[in-house]
């Protein structure tokens, strides 16, 4: 590639990773409960080498199984006890998708204008930017490596030599960082299968791949889930979230829904690019995504993947796909030789980038405008004896956890754990009873619990505006900053 | 070609020999020496001295003799030396197989007999041995009744039938000589909570080797589609698990060998998966075995049930199905649920009492039933059948006087229904 080329490949990095500055460096806090679990692990393994397996604070003492390669690559550039490097390096590996995305793209369509456009919408696509702009989650890393991953596939085809090494080190940190990478596996053996119903030879490498990266996998999440696994089945898979819940992860898949993620015209371009493909012409690079594409609608559907991610990897493929329409689209007018070519040209452009980058800015507008109120969090260590559990929401007990350094009764990490259900029911009962008596019980007797916490987010999710138990003989306010309100249970 | 070929095969189907070491493991980790399957046999026959010993000696040289005549069975088939030695060390290293040794497993015994009717095939002492297959343990028929009429053996076809209609009119007649159990479980994997299932990693590396199979043999297609059936029946009846073992190692080894001699594109990448593949097996292997050795009873649950016994506790106890071996051996008391067929209604009624918070109903009936204790294990009490004190039963134990907290450790506790006098 000529040096004029990288430089506004670099260029658009650079656009896509300033914006997305100029929104995370107005907090210093992150924008969800769970990257302070995240933050936790960085920073246990900057302090002791290892991931926080056993932890006493979540659930008021448990123990952990995920992969912790993600948080061993931020560890790397959390030696400072910096956050906000932490929060540059986060989103420098999420504009990386940006060039991913122009390499698959200028493979299929050997068009530089075309890549470049396609690169910067994908920089953009709102549900990506909204879910990696100031959250600490192992998406950032595996969405742009998956679509690179993609691409090396692409390539192996041609030059298997020069690419087999890079294309299985990839696959082997695609499988460490996310459990979802099986889905690029299976979408690879899918996209053998269609070959083969085609009538076509099927690629030896990619088999050969396929084979290994699948045993790898299964090794892997054998060695890091085998006690979850013997403990709680198959139904691991659905990472335990409790059925009460299941619908503020996995959202209904409407029509409506998915439109408004993905963006129109991307989906409306995809569409007709996938239709062009199996159709009308051979296109390895795009039946691979195509592939992919169907598995990630087979895990989501089953439950496997989060509706999010799913939406998320369907927007990706679609606006790296409708590359192939805007080449057709393009290729026409040239052909037809019409007098406004580069007018056309500029409206395409703004009619594509603009409803993206537009709904993107919207999404970090909305989180920021969230602005959380962390302040009664932090102001727990000081006010609340050590070793005491706190009853709150679900979505608070991370910050419990990380910011009081107390234990917490729930929180939004349900894998591995008995009775999350239960705990639910507890809790909502503690909050929503109007018997003291019941409300103490659970919380002293069960959970031993001596503190419960009132903020907005319990207050929105049980539609209550206090305690519905509440007296002043058996609870005492601990302490208060501005509405958020701990209560000491003095019966 | 064969550098990872072991010449000499004689040792692999030695390997049982090496399962009683896992009785070592089990003594270091606060556990009973052996399974429960092994108390309920030895139950059976207390008056003979060190039953235990024999029962496990009977069970290794049977696990031995299932290797030796496989093996001889793949050399009669001119398998060549590697998929028939990675095949015998697969099938010595899956889960059900291992297990077998703790109790006298009358399916392996079923399967030798089956093996041995192959291996006869046209003696006359194939008809016995296909006849003692059928009797030992009826589900085995299928196999038997399969290879007779797939191989045109008519006589084999015939005793098979003799076989089955003999055991069915014995367990009809004498119900408590049933072996079996129809229960269905939904893991049937070891790696997803099963004792006595597959080996998960050997099941994938299989389905290779299947493919191969059917792409390069198609006129065997009724076999594969028998055991595709099998494989999909042994998800419920546990029982089958055992045989479908042996051509589950087979088509493992198969995949491995063609991993092994294929010429791959990516030279690199052999090694690797072959490396993988090693790792995969040994990790499930070793997890397996650790699971084995802390799996129930425990060394509290056999104090506890002995407690029952030597301070005359004596009556029908109520408990998990799982329990029930353990509750006969080492209280010497009836547990109401058993894995018997011809006590499933007791299941029903168990599960009633279990989540009913109607105390009328579960005086009604514990009474009809005659039922004097209830025996709770960790396992029931974190999700096994109650995740919390407030539901059915586990509610009514600590709200009414009918019932009496007997004995209480950290992980068991033992209550006494006081029946009505009549």
């Amino acid at each position: 590639m000529k040096k004029s080329r990288i430089a506004f490949l670099v260029l658009i990095f650079l656009i896509v990773f300033f914006t997305r500055y100029s929104f995370f460096s107005q907090t210093d806090t992150f924008s969800d409960d769970s990257s302070y679990y995240a933050l936790r692990q960085i920073e246990n393994i900057v302090d002791t080498g290892k991931p926080l397996y056993e932890d006493q604070l979540s659930y008021s003492g448990r123990t952990f199984y995920f992969t912790p390669a993600y948080h061993y690559i931020l560890a790397l550039f959390f030696l400072t006890k910096n956050i906000f490097l932490l929060k540059i390096i986060n989103n420098l590996f999420a504009s990386l998708i940006v060039v991913s995305s122009f390499l698959i793209v200028e493979n299929i369509t050997k068009n530089f204008f075309i890549s470049s456009l396609i690169a910067l919408i994908s920089g953009f696509i709102p549900l990506y930017f909204a879910k990696t702009l100031n959250s600490l989650n192992p998406s950032s890393i595996f969405f742009p490596l998956l679509i690179l991953l993609l691409y090396y596939i692409s390539k192996l085809r041609l030059e298997s030599k020069k690419y087999s090494s890079i294309t299985t080190l990839l696959f082997f940190l695609l499988i460490i960082i996310s459990p979802h990478s099986l889905i690029l596996i299976l979408g690879l053996l899918f996209n053998q299968i269609l070959v083969k119903i085609d009538g076509n030879k099927i690629d030896k490498k990619e088999i050969e791949i396929f084979i290994v990266s699948f045993f790898f996998y299964v090794w892997y999440y054998l060695f890091i889930y085998k006690s979850v696994l013997f403990n709680h089945g198959i139904s691991i898979l659905k990472q335990n979230i409790p059925i009460t819940l299941l619908a503020d992860y996995f959202m209904t898949p409407t029509p409506i829904n998915i439109l408004l993620s993905i963006g129109i015209i991307p989906f409306l371009l995809g569409s007709y690019a996938v239709y062009f493909i199996s159709t009308k012409e051979k296109m390895f690079e795009a039946n691979i995504l195509a592939s992919t594409s169907i598995m990630v609608v087979l895990f989501s559907y089953f439950g496997i993947l989060e509706f999010i991610d799913g939406i998320i990897l369907i927007g990706v493929f679609l606006t790296i796909i409708s590359s192939v329409s805007i080449k057709l689209i393009i290729d026409y007018f040239i052909d037809s030789k019409i007098k406004h070519l580069k007018s056309f040209v500029t409206l395409l452009i703004i009619m594509l980038i603009m409803p993206s980058v537009f709904s993107s800015l919207m999404q970090g507008e909305k989180l920021l405008s969230e602005n959380l109120d962390l302040e009664i969090y932090k102001k727990i260590d000081s006010n609340i004896e050590s070793g005491a559990i706190i009853i709150a929401p679900i979505s608070s007990g991370h910050y419990i956890s990380y910011f009081g350094k107390k234990k917490n009764v729930i929180d939004s990490n349900f894998l591995m754990f008995e009775n999350v259900e239960q705990r639910i029911s507890d809790v909502r009962t503690i909050y929503t009873t109007p018997f003291y008596t019941t409300a103490i019980s659970l919380a002293f007797e069960k959970y031993g619990s001596t503190y419960i916490l009132i903020n907005e987010e319990a207050r929105k999710r049980y539609n209550i505006s206090n305690i519905q138990s509440y007296n002043e003989q058996c609870f005492k306010e601990a302490y208060k900053v501005n509405n958020d309100i701990v209560y000491q249970l003095i019966c | 070609m064969d550098k990872i070929n072991i010449k000499n095969s004689f040792l692999i189907h030695l390997l049982p020999l090496l399962y009683p070491l896992i009785i070592l493991f089990r003594l270091n980790s606060s556990h009973t020496k052996y399974l429960p399957e092994l108390y309920a046999q030895a139950h059976i026959f207390n008056n003979i001295p060190n039953i235990e010993i024999l029962i496990i000696s009977l069970s290794v040289f049977i696990l031995i003799l299932n290797l030796y005549f496989f093996k001889l069975l793949l050399e009669r088939f001119e398998i060549d030396n590697m998929q028939k030695n990675i095949s015998l060390l697969l099938i010595g290293l899956t889960p059900v197989f291992i297990t077998s040794f703790f109790y006298l497993n009358l399916i392996s015994l079923s399967f030798l007999f089956f093996l041995l009717t192959i291996y006869f095939q046209d003696k006359k002492i194939s008809y016995l041995t296909a006849f003692m297959s059928a009797l030992v343990w009826p589900i085995s028929s299928i196999f038997v009744l399969f290879y007779s009429k797939y191989t045109k053996k008519k006589y084999q076809l015939i005793s098979g039938f003799l076989g089955l209609i003999t055991i069915m009119l014995i367990i009809h007649k004498f119900p408590a000589l049933s072996f079996f159990s129809s229960h269905s479980f939904s893991r049937f994997v070891a790696e997803f909570g099963n004792l006595q299932g597959y080996s998960l990693p050997i099941l994938l590396i299989s389905v290779v080797g299947f493919a191969i199979n059917w792409f390069n043999n198609k006129k065997h297609f009724k076999i594969y589609i028998f055991f595709i059936l099998v494989f999909f029946v042994s998800t419920y009846f546990k029982s089958l698990i055992f045989p479908l073992s042996f051509v589950i190692s087979f088509w493992a080894a198969r995949s491995i060998k063609f991993l092994y001699e294929k010429k791959w594109s990516l030279p690199t990448l052999k090694n690797m998966s072959l490396f993988i593949i090693f790792c995969l097996v040994l990790l499930s292997t070793s997890f397996f075995i650790k699971n084995l050795a802390a799996a129930s009873p425990s060394l509290a649950e056999k104090e506890a049930l002995t407690w029952m016994k030597e301070n005359n506790h004596q009556g029908i106890v109520l408990s998990d199905i799982g329990n029930a071996k353990i509750i006969k051996y080492f209280s010497e008391n009836t547990p109401f649920v058993d894995d018997n067929i011809f006590t499933d209604n007791n299941l029903a009624i168990a599960k009633t009492i279990f989540y009913s918070r109607d105390l009328v109903q579960v005086e009604e009936l514990f009474s009809a039933n005659n039922i004097s204790y209830i025996y709770i294990d960790n396992k029931m009490k974190t999700g096994g059948i109650w995740t919390d004190r407030t539901q059915g039963l586990f509610f009514l134990l600590k709200n009414s006087e009918k019932f009496k907290n007997i004995y209480n450790s950290k992980e068991i506790e033992i209550w006494r229904y006081k029946q009505e006098q009549k």
